[in-house]
C-alpha cells in the first residue's frame, strides 16, 4: 500500500513539475512575483473600519507603518507588516492542466507573535506567475522582527532572488534554486567585514545544501555561499 | 589636393556626428504620424501621455519636500490628467511649455525620452500602414531602428537590463509607494504603448482595427478607478505583453523597456526624500547615462546579445 502511495505521489510530482516547466515561470520567479504582489497589496491596504481611528496620509497622526483607514472606502489589501516583517516564504507547485489555472501557492510568513501564532498570507498564481487570489491566515502581531535600517525585508528578499534568477543563466550550481526552490528565510547577520547584512537562506527540492545569499541593507548584493 | 580632401572629409564627419546628436529625425520618415490618421483615438491618447508625464514631473519637482498631503496632491493632479486624457491634444505637445523646470532639470533624460518616443511613434506608423506583416514591414522597422541607434548620444541601449536597473537604487520604489495611482497611471500608459504593437501584429487589417479598438477600451478600464483598477504588480514588460512583437523585433523590445524603466527612475528621484533638490540634476544625468550603457545592469537572460 505504502509503495503504491509513494508511486502515486511520485507520479503526481512528475506530472505537476512537467506542467509547471512546460511553459511558464520557475519557482524562484513565482516567488519573486509573489513578493511583488505583497507590495501591491500593502500599497492598497485600507481597513475601511469606522470603529478605528482614521489613518490617511496627510491627516494628523498618520502612521505610515499601518494600513490606511478610510472608513468611506472598502476594506482591501494586506497590512504593511507583510512587507516589513516577513521571516520567509514557502512555495509549492500545484498540479494543473491549463496555463490559467492555479499553478503555484506561495505563503509569506511574518515573524511569530508572542503567543507562538504566526500571521501569513497565501498567494495563488497561474503558470505565468500572474496572481489569481490571496488568503490571509490569522495569527498574532509579529514579535521581535528586526527593524531593517534602509530597505525593507521584502525588497532585500527580492534582490536576493534576483541573484538566483540572473545567476542561474550562467552558473549551473544556481539552477536548482531557480527551478526547484522550496523556501527562503530572511534574518539579520554579519558579513565578512562585520557589517549588518540580510542573510537569505534558500532551500531547493533535492538539494542538501542551503544557498546562503547575503544582501547589504541598502539592497546591494554582498556575498553568497553554499552551507550544509 | 589630397590633403584638402582629407581635411574636408574630417570636417564633414565632425559636422554630421554633431548634427545627429540632436533629437531631430531628419528627414522625417515618409510614414511619420500615419498611425494617427488610421487610429486617431489611440494617437491622441499617446499625445496626452506625453502631456501627463510632463505635468506629473513638473508638479513633483516644484513641490518637492513640501507635499504635506500626498493623497490630496495625487487626487488633484490625477483629476487634471484625467481631464486631459478625456480631451486629448491633436498634436504632440512641447514639454518646455508645460514643464519648463523639468525640462531644465532633466535635459539628458528628456532627450533620451524624446528620441525613443520618436522610434515608438514611427514603428507604430509603419505597423499601421503596412499591408501585410511580411519582410518589407520588418525590414523597414529594422531600418528605422538602425537610424535610431546611430544617434548614440541620445539612444537608450537595446541591451536588456535586469529589473534592478529600475528598483535597485537608494531611492527606488518611493514613487509607487507614495503615489500608487500616479504610478499605475504611468504603467497603464506603458502597457497601452506596448499593447498597440501586439495589436498591430495581427495578420489582417480587420483584426488589427479590432485589436486597437480593444486596447483603447481596456486602457480606459485600467484607469477607471485608480489605484484599484490597474492590476499591475510590476512595470509591464514588452516580451510579456507583446510577445509576437518582441520575438519579431528582439532589439527594439528591450530598448522600449529600458525607456520605461528610466521613466520610473525619474519618478523615484523626484519623489524620494533621499535625493536632495541639489542632487536631482546630477542624478538625472547619471541614470540617463546608465540607461544608455549596454553593460550597466545587463541581464544574463537577454540571450540574443
Amino acid at each position: 500500500m505504502k509503495s503504491k502511495i509513494n508511486l502515486l505521489f511520485g507520479l503526481t510530482l512528475i506530472f505537476s513539475s512537467k506542467a509547471v516547466f512546460a511553459h511558464g515561470v520557475t519557482l524562484a520567479k513565482a516567488s519573486e512575483l509573489s513578493l511583488h504582489r505583497v507590495e501591491r497589496l500593502v500599497a492598497l491596504c485600507n481597513l475601511g473600519d469606522a470603529n478605528q481611528p482614521v489613518n490617511i496620509p496627510g491627516q494628523p497622526g498618520y502612521d505610515p507603518t499601518k494600513c490606511k483607514n478610510d472608513p468611506n472606502k472598502p476594506k482591501k489589501g494586506i497590512e504593511p507588516d507583510y512587507q516589513n516583517k516577513p521571516i520567509g516564504l514557502v512555495i509549492i507547485a500545484l498540479a494543473h492542466q491549463n496555463e490559467d489555472e492555479p499553478s503555484f501557492k506561495t505563503t509569506v510568513f511574518q515573524y511569530k507573535a508572542q503567543d507562538g501564532t504566526q500571521r501569513s498570507v497565501d498567494i495563488i498564481l497561474d503558470e505565468e506567475g500572474r496572481p489569481l487570489s490571496y488568503q490571509e491566515n490569522a495569527g498574532g502581531l509579529a514579535y521581535n522582527a528586526p527593524a531593517w535600517p534602509d530597505k525593507d525585508a521584502t525588497t532585500l528578499s527580492e534582490n536576493a532572488l534576483h541573484y538566483i534568477l540572473e545567476g542561474a543563466v550562467t552558473k549551473p550550481e544556481l539552477k536548482p534554486y531557480s527551478e526547484k526552490l522550496k523556501s527562503f528565510s530572511i534574518v539579520p547577520g554579519k558579513n565578512a567585514q562585520g557589517q549588518l547584512v540580510a542573510v537569505v537562506d534558500f532551500t531547493a527540492d533535492g538539494e542538501a545544501k542551503i544557498l546562503r545569499v547575503r544582501m547589504k541593507t541598502n539592497g546591494d548584493f554582498d556575498s553568497a555561499e553554499f552551507v550544509q | 589636393m589630397k590633403k584638402l580632401a582629407v581635411v574636408f572629409g574630417l570636417i564633414s564627419a565632425l559636422v554630421s556626428s554633431a548634427a545627429v546628436a540632436e533629437v531631430i529625425w531628419y528627414p522625417l520618415p515618409p510614414e511619420a504620424y500615419k498611425f494617427g490618421q488610421k487610429y486617431p483615438d489611440a494617437q491622441r491618447l499617446l499625445f496626452a501621455f506625453d502631456y501627463g508625464h510632463a505635468l506629473v514631473y513638473e508638479r513633483l519637482l516644484l513641490n518637492k519636500g513640501n507635499i504635506q498631503d500626498p493623497v490630496k496632491f495625487e487626487q488633484q493632479i490625477l483629476s487634471e490628467i484625467m481631464a486631459i486624457l478625456k480631451n486629448p491634444p491633436n498634436v504632440k505637445v512641447d514639454e518646455s511649455d508645460i514643464a519648463p523646470t523639468y525640462v531644465y532639470t532633466f535635459p539628458l533624460t528628456l532627450n533620451l525620452f524624446d528620441w525613443s518616443h520618436m522610434l515608438h511613434q514611427f514603428v507604430l506608423d509603419v505597423l499601421a500602414i503596412s499591408q501585410d506583416r511580411g519582410k518589407g514591414m520588418v525590414d523597414r522597422i529594422n531600418e528605422l531602428f538602425v537610424q535610431y541607434n546611430a544617434n548614440k548620444p541620445v539612444a537608450i541601449t537595446d541591451v536588456c537590463k535586469t529589473m534592478l536597473f529600475m528598483d535597485g537604487h537608494y531611492f527606488s520604489k518611493e514613487f509607487r509607494r507614495n503615489f500608487p495611482s500616479f504610478n499605475l497611471l504611468i504603467w497603464s500608459y506603458h502597457w497601452f504603448q506596448i499593447k498597440l504593437y501586439e495589436a498591430l501584429m495581427k495578420p489582417t487589417q480587420a483584426q488589427r482595427d479590432q485589436e486597437v479598438k480593444k486596447v483603447v477600451a481596456q486602457f480606459w478600464d485600467l484607469v477607471s478607478d485608480l489605484p484599484d483598477s490597474a492590476e499591475f504588480d510590476m512595470m509591464p514588460e514588452t516580451a510579456k505583453e507583446a510577445p509576437t512583437f518582441a520575438k519579431m523585433f528582439p532589439h527594439i523590445a528591450p530598448a522600449f523597456d529600458n525607456n520605461h524603466m528610466l521613466h520610473d527612475i525619474v519618478s523615484d528621484i523626484l519623489t524620494s526624500s533621499k535625493v536632495p533638490m541639489a542632487n536631482i540634476r546630477a542624478e538625472g544625468f547619471r541614470f540617463g547615462r546608465m540607461a544608455q550603457d549596454p553593460s550597466a545592469f545587463k541581464s544574463a537572460e537577454c540571450t540574443w546579445h
